[in-house]
């Protein structure tokens, strides 16, 4: 065999092994990163078992019957509890871990790759969030007339929607109360600038509306600027560092209402310069409690990722074992919200953990048990 | 050996030989992926990239890139959802205002690329943004989402696993090598692509000629549009912003020329397989996200350099050295 021919050969052999040690150093697959999160951050049993729930497999059915799959709309900080708190739920239930497969971009088609292929590799139930409300809906309709059940988490797509239910943040009331928050804190007077997400996000539109609802209520406080799409860092970081070199001297308050957007307005509140301007943030990022117990931000509305993967296992699980969404119940849940400050930023995770164990304790209510045989 | 050498040298090869291993592997390590479910997952994704692929293979038939490709399905997709849900027009009627709106975005960008003698990298470059502007503008974020159900039913037409659209896509395909095989306007394409100047004395309208291309890869861009509008059931500004490099992977792993003069459509519809085969290997392998994009660029770098050494080796034994004329065949 020529040189040439055995060179070839070899190229192809490379990458045939190198591809699975580079999946290997890189950490895993995204389960071994639910495994990494587990460990980093399970607070503990959460909620005991409850006895309406089967422990493990029906009658009937095995343990590959509850292989479920979780994919968020694309990479973000704000599902990174999710994996692990799923897998909690998991153990608690006496069922397969998660399978993670989310998109690297918030593209629908990437998502749909990825959703395709959890299911071709057996997942029975999917929880999601959708990269895109409006087009993850056809995705949705798709995967429940195959006959796999699936949950929404972090924002609904567009309704009407074949899911079964969706578990979020109220999008809209949490923007209008921390908007209400901040413009306290500003003496109900002044400009405030919003700060916005992925306009294609499915809760960005519905915050926008909470911020001008919110100020449409101060006649004194004026929206001066929105800025949207402020879903990668370093686009934020220049955006709202031209904005401020701009007008800083003209702001009073900023409202920034998604994970990138607070942690980036969090970074420029510790800078002196800028101590005349209020702001609240979104979510939990470490800058942004880190700029409230320092007194440089007045707040953040903290979403609950934790609740809503734990509570979308359980559901799959009722599902699987015939539990049916009672009709009439409300397609979109409200998981919690909460304004986080300086009174209690070192009680927040108890807060999200006594919200859930709420929102548990009368689950099974919106749900009609299984038909016994 | 003789038949080996010949199955080397066919351009086809460098594709086919890896969707062979790709499938093999797919099919052994994966219970799921014969399953009815996923082929026709795995065709309705192939349908868009096939669409996307032949759209940029004419213009790469010119030697030139449409990096605008996107946003010329983009624009096409909101004009049809414009015309469905706030003029009220049925749905043929609004995909023939997408197509040709799509067709005179195309002609737009040939007849700039023709006339101006601005590079034509920096104009496509440039109407990216001047096309996904005016769909942003026209729906300020907003989707189209409330289409008539007939555009759904488009998507959901299959014959048994195989949905109808791919079908369409492989009719287009047989057009575009129909064109190009047998059409004066297809070897008009490649004589420009080929040498703008010999296209030229042999008495070729060459601005004409690279209009029309442009215009047609429009066109191509428009029917991925409706077929993405029907997948989607709504109309909205994100549509084409995921085409331009996976236009481009699968017609140069098809073996098209990114230099011009040299076309394969079969090449770009195997191209399109295996761009979702490795897409869906990575998947069901349960590969990190974050890494997602890196072991793709690895794997397609991989591909194009086994076609890089086979070209090589084919090269080496065409041409005859002193040594072998007077040893014999020394590889055999």
């Amino acid at each position: 065999m020529s040189k040439r021919i055995t060179k070839a050969i070899v190229i192809a052999a490379i990458i045939g092994i190198v591809q699975p040690l580079v999946v290997f150093a890189a950490g895993g697959s995204d389960q071994g990163k639910a495994k990494a999160a587990t460990q980093s951050q399970a607070p503990g049993k959460m909620v005991e078992k409850y006895p309406v729930i089967a422990y493990g497999p029906i009658t009937g059915k095995t343990a590959a019957d509850y292989k479920f799959g979780f994919s968020f709309g694309g990479i973000a900080s704000y599902a990174d509890p999710c994996p692990g708190m799923a897998d909690l739920a998991a153990s608690e239930l006496g069922i397969p871990k998660i399978t993670v497969q989310t998109p690297q971009n918030w593209i629908q088609n990437e998502q749909n790759q990825k959703l395709d292929g959890l299911i071709a590799s057996g997942m029975k139930g999917i929880f999601m969030m959708p990269s895109e409300p409006t087009a993850g809906n056809a995705q949705i309709s798709k995967m429940v007339s195959a006959g796999i059940p699936v949950v929404c988490m972090g924002g609904p797509p567009e309704l009407p929607s074949k899911t079964v239910l969706t578990l979020a943040t109220e999008a809209r009331q949490a923007a209008y109360d921390g908007t209400v928050a901040l413009i306290q804190a500003m003496g109900e007077k002044g400009n405030l600038v919003a700060l916005i997400p992925m306009l294609n996000d499915t809760n960005t539109q519905k915050r926008l509306t909470g911020i001008k609802d919110a100020i449409a209520k101060y006649p004194n406080v004026k929206l001066l600027q929105s800025i949207a799409d402020m879903e990668n860092t370093e686009n934020a970081m220049t955006q709202l560092g031209d904005l401020l070199a701009a007008r800083g001297k003209e702001i009073d308050g900023i409202m920034a209402a998604g994970y990138t957007a607070a942690a980036t307005c969090a970074t420029f509140m510790m800078k002196p310069e800028y101590a005349h301007i209020k702001s609240v943030g979104f979510d939990t990022d470490e800058k942004v409690m880190t700029a409230i117990k320092a007194g440089k931000m007045t707040g953040t509305m903290s979403q609950n990722p934790w609740g809503q993967a734990y509570i979308s296992m359980y559901t799959l699980k009722m599902l699987v074992d015939g539990w049916k969404y009672k009709a009439g119940q409300p397609e979109v849940i409200n998981s919690g919200s909460f304004l986080i400050t300086t009174a209690n930023v070192d009680k927040y995770e108890q807060m999200i953990k006594d919200e859930t164990f709420k929102i548990m304790a009368t689950w099974t209510d919106r749900f009609d048990p299984p038909v016994k045989m | 050996m003789d038949r080996i050498k010949k199955l080397l040298r066919n351009d086809l090869t460098s594709v086919l030989l890896p969707l062979f291993v790709l499938f093999i592997v797919l099919v052994t390590t994966s219970n799921g992926f014969l399953s009815a479910y996923n082929i026709t997952s795995l065709l309705e994704q192939i349908t868009i990239f096939v669409l996307i692929g032949m759209a940029q293979m004419m213009v790469l038939s010119l030697g030139q890139f449409n990096l605008a490709l996107g946003s010329m399905g983009c624009l096409s997709a909101i004009s049809m959802g414009f015309s469905m849900q706030v003029l009220g027009l049925p749905v043929p009627a609004a995909m023939v205002i997408g197509l040709a709106i799509a067709a005179l975005l195309g002609w737009i960008q040939g007849l700039l690329i023709a006339r101006s003698g601005i590079n034509p990298f920096m104009i496509t470059l440039a109407l990216i943004s001047v096309f996904y502007g005016i769909a942003a503008a026209l729906t300020q974020g907003k989707a189209y989402d409330r289409l008539p159900a007939t555009i759904q039913k488009i998507n959901l037409l299959k014959f048994g696993p195989v949905p109808a659209t791919f079908l369409a896509s492989l009719i287009v395909c047989a057009l575009v090598y129909f064109l190009f095989r047998y059409l004066d306007i297809g070897k008009r394409l490649l004589a420009v692509g080929e040498n703008p100047l010999a296209a030229l004395f042999t008495g070729i309208d060459v601005k004409k000629t690279i209009t029309t291309g442009h215009m047609v890869s429009g066109l191509l861009c428009g029917i991925a549009a409706i077929i993405q509008i029907s997948k989607f059931g709504s109309a909205q500004i994100s549509i084409g912003n995921d085409w331009m490099l996976t236009s481009f992977v699968v017609t140069v792993l098809g073996g098209t020329l990114l230099s011009g003069g040299k076309v394969s459509a079969v090449g770009t519809l195997l191209g399109s397989f295996l761009m979702m085969f490795i897409n869906n290997l990575l998947v069901l392998w349960g590969v990190n996200a974050y890494i997602f994009q890196t072991i793709l660029g690895l794997v397609l770098l991989g591909a194009f350099e086994v076609d890089r050494a086979r070209l090589s080796i084919i090269k080496r034994q065409m041409v005859p050295t002193n040594q072998e004329s007077t040893e014999g065949n020394g590889d055999e």
